[in-house]
């Protein structure tokens, strides 16, 4: 097994925590993955945090994203994209159509396409498929998922990405656990992105994985 | 949901050990994404990229004016909202407001999830939850209070008029009769006349084009025709305030079209000022006293003989009852004199000084009044409506427009409440008010209605028709006492306040004192267990929430829209996109709490009047339906001339007018199919039945004369009525005031409001009474004015009101003195976009760049206070609470008045938008409202006239 392997191996299951966290807030069994998720620069400040204190989280969660008087990071790609900082526009649809050419549509409508949750679902899904290919050894499938996954990251997300991360740190202290949260979720796409790009662009076969 | 196969496939089957290193599966079982089908990719990828946009057809909640819409719907998503041309109401037009709606809709700051409160009230501190937590902690708490307390101890207080039907429903089934609207904090006392005089509640002037009208060959026709000659607006600024859209259309129309004249009464030149033919500044709070005036001198110099002094229309004695009574009573005070100034009530001299308009202008507006035909004399929401003695002017102005002739004629004044359509029937559940429930008071049980334990019909305001929001901090503190009815000396605390949408903490009265009683507490606990908020946007009232539930926006929940036509027009409030994040439709919010309340044992709600009833909100509003439009086929040209005069109309306008009815003729009623959401989406939403005019007159052949049709107005006599308690001539005790009155002398308990102003019981007739606050007008607190020689007035900015205000464009746009760019500068962080993305900064809004609520102040006073435009200036009253604002300093205002819009400043919730950047420097000025200065008939909070003083900081 080589690093790209790892990586490989790694992401589906950082991107998971990733999805679920920004999904569904902070319950216990999403930050016990913590524990269990191969060691890595990216989730070890966060498994540090003592998880006797998650309803703490719990109300950080609603604070940063939830309640609109204390909201200081709005988890939609449409504020930061749009002219008019307002949902369900022209980002959103360009998103629904992506996801649809990608093979997936919104089922959950109490989120919408440009949710924060929603995208890294998105990458999720396609990083568990990447493993498909990897174990059939469908090369240009392979090749497929892991350019559309780049594309996607590289030119939508890492485009809110870090305005969003911004909007959580300059609101939250640094030894918390969502600044470390934003640290992890920007790092970790802009990483990602550099690694997907790398193997598009020297790996040849799964072989010379 | 993808299939979780699909993921684990690929871990599992990897050979790469992947679950034996990573122990991995998906962290939780569920996504919001679903794998696509085969071939569902390609049919999806295979629709038009540029899909027709679908017309859907609705009204608007943007403001009260709800006026008809068409919203342009694409893939679920409204992308466009335009006027809805079938709609007479508005004719096709909206403002930039109703334009903006979608700013509102889609805002991220919405309330997406319901969420519970972690810190103390008033910190703003939630817990995300989910619906059935949420639930499940209201309908326990609801419950336990209902066996501690009893159901009355809870409030449903639906802040808006809109969509409130459901939540009533619930109410009233729960068993607390106490359900109330935002109507209790509008304007009451402007509505006094209308209902006191014929069950109606609002004068407009009849401009609201077009109009279906029967024509001579039987056929409907649009009639555009402006006929109105006057219009007098009396603290009425329908260009800026309560935006009825055809008035403004209309004011404008009748203008050009007509000549008709505006005349406009306002301490400030108004925006419906610049209009007018002539502008009339006035004291604050003395509209009364002018319109006592112009009566006064119509009486004396109406003469039917002379063409230029026929002021009367003598034939109104035909369609009244008790003028005599009236005039009589009207009368015994002209040789009184007045100890603020010694001079004869109502005569011209006594007008001018306390109103502060010169005498001869007094003359001149009564003579125009009274000889100008048609005419309206058209009164306001914030005078008189927001006065003390708001009742006397809203009388006054009543009878002149019914003496003058004007009452519903072509071009006249007409009262929109009993000309438009009727809706929510039995849907409401007021019906459920008339079970009985037994109570234990004194130590006896004793058998009445829900209805007689009400919080104000019995116990402190029995005429209250419309409640009293405005006196609840101290019912929180202090409970009920019951004092008529069955359950007399039963007493019981407020412990529930559950508002669904409004605003109380800034809009109904002292913002401190309701702030002072949401957090008051006792023995550690709040003294009102539990507060609910259930809304679409976070205002100041969800901070002190324990509960807030989202609530669908306007354009993801179905319901109508009836608001003030001149005759019967009701329109679909459609649900043109589904509702966003996890708010819930009014139907299913009730329907879920109703259930919940039943699941943990509340036997008082049956599955069959909620949720086995109601499948869809369309349910619910078809029943709303039923009763549309209610209306008898009265006046002239008659609405229906094949079906029998004086009959109650029922049935949509299409089977109507096909003759597809049954006739009862004994219950007098012509019921053509029921009007239902389906007939009003085939129609573009809208659903139109003839105007006609003189409502309460017919034709009789044999005498060859008008008669009373004695089928309208609703009034007990089925004419107008000048006596509100009378013994009719076979020994019934009638009139609007008789029940209440009957409660009073059974018991000889005399309700609050009336022992303030000195009275008995409520009056047959005529009365007067003083403001308690006006240091012109009141002997009493005439020494306030050294003091506090400001007089305070509020005004509502239409653009800028509580809730919209996070439409930021829209709070951007300046309006007269009190919504100007005099923002200080402000840094606020804020995207910029860039050719490579993002960047997150902070910018920079200078001065003068974004309006805010400001503090407008005559140039004269200002020069003498050393004010200049921009400086800022405390605002004070006699209580010592104070604000501060920016001064706008103009000569459009009336020396020695202040006005600050109403909601417009010191707005402290986070979730308002741009306003709260400018929260420590604009005013809110309801911090400056007087608790105890409760209009004395029906309670609402006196919000204008309050003496205060200005100096600059």
């Amino acid at each position: 097994m080589n690093d790209m392997l790892e990586w490989f191996m790694l992401r589906v299951s950082i991107y998971d925590f990733l999805r679920c966290i920004f999904l569904f807030g902070p319950k216990t069994e999403i930050l016990a993955s913590l524990y269990k998720t191969q060691k890595n620069p990216y989730t070890q400040k966060l498994s540090e945090y003592d998880m006797a204190k998650i309803s703490i989280l719990e109300e950080e969660h609603t604070r940063i994203f939830i309640n609109p008087a204390t909201m200081s990071a709005v988890p939609y790609a449409s504020h930061y994209l749009s002219s008019t900082g307002l949902l369900m526009g022209d980002v959103t649809f360009s998103l629904r159509k992506r996801y649809i050419e990608l093979g997936y549509v919104l089922d959950d409508r109490t989120f919408s396409e440009d949710h924060v949750g929603v995208e890294l679902e998105l990458i999720y899904l396609l990083a568990a498929k990447t493993i498909n290919a990897l174990n059939e050894g469908d090369n240009s499938k392979l090749k497929e998922l892991v350019k559309n996954q780049r594309d996607f990251i590289k030119d939508h997300m890492l485009r809110w990405i870090p305005a969003f991360c911004s909007a959580i740190k300059n609101n939250t202290s640094e030894d918390s656990f969502y600044y470390n949260l934003a640290t992890l979720l920007e790092s970790f796409l802009k990483d990602d992105a550099a690694r997907l790009d790398l193997f598009l662009t020297k790996t040849r076969t799964i072989t010379s994985l | 949901m993808v299939n979780r196969r699909t993921v684990l496939k690929g871990l599992t089957l990897a050979g790469l050990g992947a679950v034996s290193v990573y122990g991995y599966m998906p962290l939780i079982e569920k996504f919001a994404l679903r794998e696509l089908q085969e071939g569902e990719q390609k049919s999806l990828m295979a629709r038009p990229a540029k899909e027709e946009f679908q017309v859907k057809y609705t009204a608007d909640v943007m403001c009260p004016s709800e006026c008809g819409l068409e919203v342009w719907v694409k893939d679920g998503v409204a992308h466009r909202i335009y006027g809805n041309y079938a709609c007479p109401y508005n004719d096709g037009a909206i403002c930039g407001k109703g334009a903006a709606g979608l700013g509102l809709v889609y805002s991220p700051y919405r309330i997406r999830k319901p969420m519970i409160r972690v810190g103390e009230r008033g910190e703003g501190r939630f817990k995300e939850v989910s619906w059935e937590e949420a639930i499940d902690y209201i309908a326990r708490k609801m419950i336990e209070i209902k066996k501690k307390y009893g159901p009355e101890s809870v409030i449903v207080d639906t802040g808006d008029v809109t969509d409130r039907d459901q939540y009533w429903r619930l109410g009233f089934a729960f068993g607390t009769p106490n359900c109330v609207e935002h109507g209790a904090i509008c304007d009451t006392p402007r509505r006094h006349g209308p209902k006191l005089m014929f069950n109606g509640k609002r004068i407009e002037p009849d401009i609201m084009t077009p109009r279906l009208v029967r024509q001579p060959d039987g056929s409907l026709a649009w009639d555009r025709t402006h006929r109105a000659k006057l219009i007098i607006y009396a603290g009425w600024n329908p260009f800026l305030a309560t935006r009825i859209n055809w008035e403004s259309r209309g004011t404008v129309a009748a203008k050009v079209e007509n000549g008709c004249r505006v005349i406009v009464i306002d301490p400030v030149f108004s925006n419906t000022a610049t209009q007018a033919d002539m502008w009339v500044p006035i004291r604050p709070g003395t509209l009364a006293d002018l319109f006592a005036a112009m009566l006064r001198y119509i009486l004396e110099n109406d003469d039917p003989k002379d063409p230029t002094r026929r002021y009367i229309d003598w034939d109104f004695k035909k369609y009244s009852i008790g003028w005599e009574d009236f005039e009589k009573a009207f009368r015994e005070w002209w040789d009184k004199t007045d100890p603020i100034n010694g001079l004869k009530y109502f005569t011209l001299e006594w007008a001018e000084n306390r109103t502060d308009i010169p005498k001869e202008k007094i003359k001149e507006l009564a003579h125009l009044f009274g000889i100008t035909k048609p005419a309206a004399l058209v009164w306001g929401m914030q005078a008189p409506g927001h006065h003390y003695n708001g009742y006397c002017a809203s009388i006054l102005g009543t009878v002149l427009n019914v003496i003058t002739g004007n009452f519903d004629a072509p071009g006249g004044a007409i009262d929109t409440e009993i000309v438009k359509s009727s809706k929510g029937g039995t849907a409401t559940g007021k019906w459920m008010l008339s079970k009985k429930v037994k109570r234990v008071v004194n130590g006896q049980e004793v058998e009445g209605t829900v209805a007689e334990l009400h919080m104000d019909h019995y116990s402190d305001w029995p005429s209250a028709w419309d409640d009293v929001v405005g006196d609840y901090p101290r019912r929180f503190r202090e409970g009920v006492t019951i004092r008529y009815g069955s359950f007399r000396g039963h007493k019981y605390p407020i412990k529930a306040y559950i508002l669904r949408t409004g605003n109380s903490v800034i809009t109904a009265g002292a913002t401190w004192d309701w702030i002072d009683a949401l957090t008051a507490k006792e023995g550690g606990e709040y003294k009102v267990e539990l507060v609910v908020v259930i809304d679409t946007i976070f205002l100041e009232t969800a901070l002190y929430a324990d509960v807030l539930l989202p609530e669908a926006s306007y354009l993801e929940r179905m319901s109508l829209s009836d608001i003030y036509p001149t005759y019967p027009v009701i329109f679909l409030r459609d649900a043109v996109i589904e509702p966003l994040h996890e708010s819930k439709k009014p139907t299913d919010i009730m329907n879920m709490l109703a259930k919940r309340l039943y699941e943990l044992g509340d036997r008082d709600i049956r599955p069959e009047d909620f949720w086995e009833k109601y499948k869809s909100e369309e349910d619910f509003v078809n029943e709303m339906l039923e009763v549309a439009p209610g209306r008898p086929n009265v006046g002239q040209p008659l609405p229906y001339p094949q079906y029998p005069e004086g009959y109650t109309i029922i049935g949509d306008p299409e089977s109507l007018e096909k003759g597809e009815v049954t006739i009862d003729h004994e219950k007098k009623v012509i019921r053509g199919r029921p009007l239902t959401v389906k007939w009003l989406r085939e129609h573009k939403g809208v659903a139109v039945w003839p105007m006609s005019w003189y409502r309460y007159r017919k034709w009789d052949e044999e005498k060859k004369e008008w008669v009373p049709n004695k089928a309208w107005p609703p009034t007990a006599s089925k004419m107008i009525e000048f006596v509100w308690d009378y013994t009719t001539t076979d020994g019934k005790r009638q009139g609007m005031y008789s029940s209440a009155n009957a409660r009073i002398e059974k018991t000889g308990e005399i309700p609050r409001g009336l022992r303030e102003i000195g009275f008995e019981k409520f009056p047959r007739t005529f009365y007067w009474f003083e403001a308690k606050y006006n240091p012109y007008t009141n002997p009493k607190v005439a020494y306030l004015k050294n003091e506090y020689p400001f007089m305070l007035i509020s005004g509502r900015v239409h653009h800028a009101m509580s809730g919209t205000q996070m439409v930021a464009a829209l709070g951007q746009s300046p309006a007269e003195g009190t919504w100007t760019p005099l923002n200080k500068e402000v840094e606020v962080e804020v995207e910029d976009f860039t050719p490579t993305g993002v960047i997150t900064r902070k910018k920079k809004f200078l001065e003068g760049e974004w309006a805010v609520g400001t503090v407008w102040i005559n140039s004269a006073d200002a020069a003498k206070l050393g004010i200049k435009m921009g400086d800022l200036v405390k605002v004070e009253n006699h209580l010592k609470r104070s604000v501060v604002g920016r001064a706008y300093v103009s000569e459009a205002i009336k020396p020695g008045v202040v006005k600050i819009a109403f909601a417009a400043g010191g707005r402290f919730s986070p979730g308002i938008g741009p306003t709260y950047v400018h929260k420590d420097y604009t005013p809110d000025y309801n911090m400056l409202v007087i608790p105890d200065n409760l209009t004395p008939i029906m309670g609402q909070p006196a919000f204008t006239a309050i003496p205060v003083k200005v100096e600059k900081l």
